[in-house]
């Protein structure tokens, strides 16, 4: 698996967690905590609304049909 | 859709074409360059796409990506490769764009990949750049044709960056051949934030690979500027457009305008404010 990977990983739960990153973070020159970012992240626009639909369709369709409602399992 | 307009990006000024201004656009034709719209607000097809095929007739329109992630570690998503290669086929875009960034990663815990809406920086490292070329040259060949990446805006950056966001888009463009969508607003935020050095940045670019520019508006959170696309560009934006124009030359340039959108005559305002400094640069090197 990539190194990069790691990176984003760890990113990826920072933000879906609210807490900051383990990941190396250079901070020499901004002048607002690593924390102020992650939140501008979890809330920030992204331009649109279709994936965040889809998204949150894919989760639910996910759940479903690891529940066995369907009859299918992922 | 009737005969289209021409399908290549003239060298002026056009706008971010947002729902709430269809019906004014489709009705009084207002003189614009051309438009952009956001590839995803339209996979779903059907009526979501009549007022864009009626727009596609008077004016040139580029597709603009949120959502490939082109970057991620997560594999390339094939349904949003096709739906974009669908919407190539029926839009005959002008051009075709993505953000040089990521938003999935692989999720074992749920045997697939953890997404989010986001656009999110990465590491710009040897390694990054061998993963992004391999995807970029993949979203090519699926569509036929070059995509333009463009450069982001960030919060936070990190420490094992083993060059520069403007050698790696440099470096990205000469291995693809994709071309270099320059977001000025974006490279602004990355300055303030960051301590990017702006001037560098544009130096560093292929002029020959830069086939459009961005201009936006931001706003300030906590001392972080933040890319929300929703105020006029900034004096300081300009500026750094001006200097782009001097050291990259003339290109299509967009402004977008995404949140608190305002009435149309405000945003096709400063696509004339655009206008005006392309007109500027042209006649002083003529």
């Amino acid at each position: 698996m990539l190194l990069l990977n790691d990176d984003l990983s760890d990113f990826a739960r920072a933000i879906v967690r609210g807490e900051e990153p383990s990941s190396r973070i250079d901070t020499s020159y901004q002048n607002y905590s690593v924390a102020i970012a992650i939140e501008v992240y979890r809330n920030n626009y992204c331009g649109n609304l279709y994936d965040t639909v889809i998204t949150l369709g894919k989760a639910l369709l996910r759940s479903v049909t690891s529940a066995g409602i369907f009859g299918v399992s992922d | 859709m009737g005969k289209p307009a021409s399908d290549y990006l003239p060298c002026t000024a056009g706008i971010g074409l947002r729902a709430p201004h269809y019906c004014e656009v489709l009705e009084k034709l207002p003189k614009l360059g051309w438009v952009e719209v956001h590839n995803e607000n339209f996979f779903g097809g059907g009526e979501s796409l009549q007022p864009l095929l009626k727009v596609r007739g008077h004016y040139p329109v580029s597709l603009h990506g949120v959502g490939m992630g082109l970057a991620s570690t997560a594999p390339l998503d094939q349904a949003h490769l096709s739906a974009l290669c669908r919407l190539c086929d029926v839009v005959q875009p002008a051009a075709v764009s993505e953000h040089l960034c990521w938003n999935s990663v692989p999720d074992m815990t749920i045997n697939g990949s953890m997404a989010i809406n986001d656009l999110l920086p990465f590491p710009y490292t040897q390694e990054a750049l061998f993963h992004v070329a391999r995807r970029v040259d993949q979203v090519q060949e699926k569509l036929g044709r070059r995509l333009l990446v463009e450069n982001l805006s960030s919060y936070l950056s990190f420490t094992h960056s083993e060059m520069s966001e403007g050698e790696f888009l440099s470096e990205l463009s000469q291995r693809t051949g994709c071309a270099i969508l320059f977001d000025v607003n974006n490279l602004y935020v990355n300055a303030r934030n960051l301590g990017v050095d702006a001037k560098v940045f544009i130096q560093t670019l292929p002029a020959k690979a830069v086939a459009e520019y961005h201009l936006a508006g931001h706003s300030i959170r906590d001392g972080c500027l933040v890319d929300t696309h929703s105020t006029q560009v900034c004096a300081e934006v300009w500026e750094l457009y001006e200097f782009a124009l001097q050291h990259i030359g003339l290109r299509p340039t967009l402004i977008e305008w995404d949140s608190d959108i305002p009435v149309l005559a405000i945003l096709k305002g400063e696509a004339e404010k655009a206008q005006q400094r392309l007109e500027e640069y042209h006649a002083s090197v003529k």
